[in-house]
């Protein structure tokens, strides 16, 4: 069993002290992830509706940057998830300004279709900073991001691995399937999800033989 | 470096099949699932 642990989540708020109590709590939870043997805390942003986007930005590189070495002391990377409010551009902006080696990507390859980006462009621009992988696919039915096994959306699931089976880091990172779905049964799902990546991962793996 | 393959456990929303939570249960599952296809069971909490 290999554990992939939130660490807990910012709160972007116009308040500086609801700020720093959710930085305290975020840093508290990497005590956790240390202690059951995570390489990488995930952790997400909390928006608030008075906070506009540069506001958001200026908070966020203010507690990524200290959450980020906070968690250097226990030797473990921070991750951000993709996941609805940051498109490309601002992980790119969240990254440079940060400006920390053990803050990364959660690259989570079906939402990046819910940004509206294309999920394996944003895999390449982001390689270097990718921690860990949520391998996910959707499918847009009547204007709702379905979940879907891998390899039945829309992600282009093959090249998105590929493009992910060397990453520079000093570990094996951690690629979990994931599914969402609105009804029907996660775990047949799952062993669709399965059976999909058995079949990618040995040819790729036949072809670096 | 080679990734490591798995299938993700949802801890905390994880159901059985007549959608009532039941983690435990999906997590033994999951691991099952995981090991059938040769990858390492996962768990997100």
């Amino acid at each position: 069993m290999k554990p992939f642990t939130f660490c807990g989540g910012l709160y972007l708020s116009p308040k500086s002290w609801e700020q720093e109590e959710s930085l305290k709590r975020t840093i508290e939870g990497l005590e956790f992830c240390a202690e059951i043997g995570s390489q990488v805390a995930m952790f997400g942003p909390r928006f608030h509706g008075r906070v506009a986007r540069e506001g958001r930005m200026r908070i966020a590189i203010n507690l990524c940057r200290r959450l980020a070495d906070a968690a250097k002391d226990y030797g473990l990377y921070v991750g951000l998830e993709d996941y609805e409010y940051w498109i490309g551009d601002d992980f790119e902006m969240l990254f440079a300004y940060c400006d920390r080696d053990n803050l990364g990507l959660i690259n989570d390859t079906g939402n990046w279709l819910i940004e509206g980006e294309d999920p394996l462009m944003q895999t390449l621009r982001f390689r270097e900073r990718i921690v860990g992988v949520h391998l996910k696919d959707y499918r847009l039915e009547e204007g709702c991001w379905r979940s879907v096994a891998l390899g039945r959306g829309m992600v282009d699931m093959e090249r998105v691995i590929r493009a992910m089976w060397d990453l520079p880091k000093p570990y094996r990172v951690l690629m979990p399937t994931e599914t969402d779905l609105d009804g029907g049964s996660e775990f047949e799902a799952q062993e669709q999800s399965l059976a999909y990546l058995r079949e990618v991962v040995d040819r790729i793996k036949s072809e670096k033989a | 470096m080679e990734p490591i393959f798995g299938v993700m456990s949802m801890y905390d929303v994880a159901c059985n099949d007549q959608g009532e939570l039941a983690p435990d249960l999906y997590m033994e599952r999951a691991s099952n699932l995981g090991k059938k296809y040769g990858f390492v069971p996962t768990a997100i909490t």
